[in-house]
């Protein structure tokens, strides 16, 4: 039996699958039925979250709250173009060179 | 006397940078060896340990020593490294089957910072798998075993990190906490975890489970020997740009650690009154006494959204982020792949196989609440609900130095009691998810025992970015409830 909890919402088995096929995991039909059921428990749970209050939500500024160090707004110095551009990959032609993965081989 | 691994870690560490004590670095690590291998085959902290890297980093803190150098505050301390931070060169499991041998190129961030500040990596320690539960028992190889009572659980998911502590193989351990991965394990272990605040420490090397939720802490015998790592490991990090830029270091912050004036906030929705084990309540019944008693007041505060409402943010939140967080593990670059007839065809059925149950929910709720049609309902909901209850805590903070409540629900359960049942698994976590949830500095330190000589934990938290009054108050509580550590010794007990 499905549980309704969204509007509209059935947990069972055409539900998982479709669920199953958007993140990439393929499971056995024989698991399909238990996964349905555990699945359905916790949509019951997570549908239970109240509707976010209105209320200020502004945490800085209030005593006993740490803040990071911010600096100021204000622009300083920057790296020059020749120092941007020894960080640029390199490239040959038209492609750039990729590193070697690591443990390739090993 | 005991062995001198067994003693608080800074005078251990003081001892091996002292030239002219006979402690040195490969003492210890060699005992730390030893222990494992007495120890862990009933208990199966470790998925593997790393002697030879473990005794070079041994070596290069002793050299160091006669040569007049400084190794650092950590100097030959054994360290276990929960399996989803990166060790360089050794395999890396995270609990789970997809990732194959996989190795890492690099050290994690904080495990670097821990290894420059003299500690030795002597191995990896088990989890639930991508650190997804709260007893250990979803690693794909096998659960780790409560040293207390091989018939419990550890907690989870840094379980075997917390075990490894309990059981004396080594007096410091790094673990990851998303939920409470860190605190759960040490109240059922019997010793001390903490989360720093979030940004505290770099996540640089660890592999994500929920980006803004995951946070890397120490776990250890006393509050002194968890403060000691934290300060090795916190601080700003190029490689992880949620790190803070303000010191939180417990050393560099000094201030009054006394209890006589301490505001301490009990929150009536953390107060689980009959939902919670009558050893549990009791264990947080005689904390608050013996703070009063120590000259702190109580003070009653509300933070409406935690409690089992937290719970359901959390599970909405935590999964989303670990569906998109997984998502590289497809059998493409890395790891485990089984071939197939298609590329889709191949994902599926390497995520199929690769992943574990529990993984596998997790990943299909996150795809859930962020689908069209449901994320509103869900994900964007849950994300005001956070908001909100960030709100909640800081006003119950402006109020209080600290909060104090029981770390979790249960003393250590037994092995399978909740492995059929997701959802009674996810209640375990109703007292720590909001912590993480809110981004809060948390620490769990042992409380008191059950009447069957079974942990339990009290669990304190502060405001954002107070990690240093955190550590100090908890190590003044510390002395006040008088609970020292307990080795686990159950796998002495002949089967």
């Amino acid at each position: 039996m499905s549980s309704t909890t969204e509007p509209g919402l059935r947990v069972d088995g055409e539900f998982v699958r479709a669920v199953l096929g958007l993140a990439k995991v393929a499971v056995s039909e024989a698991r399909l039925p238990a996964l349905v059921g555990e699945l359905r428990e916790i949509v019951a749970l997570i549908s239970s979250i109240p509707e976010p209050v209105e209320a200020a939500v502004h945490v800085d500024g209030r005593p006993g709250l740490a803040v990071q160090d911010l600096r100021p707004d204000v622009p300083g110095p920057t790296l020059t173009r020749r120092e941007i551009s020894s960080n640029a990959p390199a490239h040959d032609g038209a492609f750039l060179v990729v590193p070697k993965f690591h443990g390739e081989g090993a | 006397m005991g062995h001198p691994l067994d003693l608080p870690a800074a005078v251990a560490a003081r001892r091996v940078r002292d030239a002219s004590d006979p402690l040195t670095a490969q003492a210890l690590v060699t005992e730390s060896l030893r222990r494992i291998e007495e120890r862990d085959g009933r208990i199966h902290a470790f998925l593997a340990t790393s002697p030879d890297l473990a005794l070079a980093q041994a070596e290069r803190v002793d050299r160091a020593v006669r040569e007049g150098r400084d190794p650092g505050p950590l100097a030959g301390l054994p360290l276990a490294v929960k399996d989803n931070l990166a060790v360089g060169g050794v395999a890396m499991t995270c609990g789970s089957r997809i990732l194959g041998s996989y190795r890492p190129p690099t050290d994690a961030t904080a495990v670097a910072l821990a290894v420059a500040s003299g500690a030795c990596v002597v191995g990896k320690t088990n989890l639930d798998e991508f650190a997804m539960g709260s007893s250990t028992e979803n690693s794909a190889f096998g659960p780790t075993r409560n040293p207390h009572d091989l018939t419990r659980v550890p907690g989870g998911s840094s379980g075997g990190s917390a075990a490894a502590v309990a059981a004396g193989m080594v007096p410091l351990a790094l673990g990851s906490d998303t939920g409470g991965s860190i605190r759960q394990p040490a109240a059922f272990c019997g010793i001390v975890g903490f989360k720093p605040t979030y940004g505290s420490v770099s996540r640089s090397g660890l592999v994500a489970f929920a980006s803004s939720l995951d946070q890397v802490g120490p776990l250890a015998r006393t509050v002194e020997d968890a403060a000691l790592l934290h300060d090795a490991i916190a601080g700003r990090d190029a490689d992880d740009m949620t790190t803070w830029a303000s010191c939180l270091r417990a050393s560099e912050k000094p201030g009054p650690d006394g209890l006589q004036g301490l505001r301490v906030g009990i929150a009536r929705e953390l107060d689980l009154g009959t939902d919670a084990d009558p050893a549990v309540r009791d264990v947080v019944d005689r904390t608050r006494a013996a703070l009063r008693s120590a000259g702190a007041i109580e003070v009653p505060v509300s933070v409406p959204l935690s409690g089992t409402a937290a719970i359901a943010i959390y599970y909405v939140i935590a999964p989303a982020e670990a569906s998109s967080n997984l998502a590289r593990f497809d059998g493409v670059r890395f790891g485990q792949r089984v071939e197939a007839t298609d590329l889709r065809a191949m994902y599926e059925a390497t995520r199929g196989r690769g992943f574990g149950a529990e993984v596998q929910r997790r990943i299909l709720i996150g795809t859930f609440v962020l689908s069209a049609g449901y994320a509103d309902a869900y994900y964007k909901r849950a994300m005001g609900a956070r908001a909100t209850l960030r709100a909640q805590f800081a006003e119950a903070l402006g109020q209080v130095d600290v909060l104090l409540s029981a770390t979790t629900p249960t003393v250590p359960f037994p092995l399978g009691a909740r492995s059929g049942n997701p959802v009674e698994m996810y209640l375990c976590d109703v007292l720590t998810v909001t912590a993480n949830l809110a981004g809060l500095p948390a620490l769990s330190l042992p409380g008191g025992y059950s009447r069957e000589g079974l942990p339990i934990g009290v669990q304190l938290w502060a405001a954002e970015g107070q990690d240093a009054r955190l550590l100090r108050i908890a190590a003044a509580t510390e002395r006040v409830l008088g609970v020292p550590f307990r080795q686990g010794s159950a796998w002495e007990v002949p089967a």
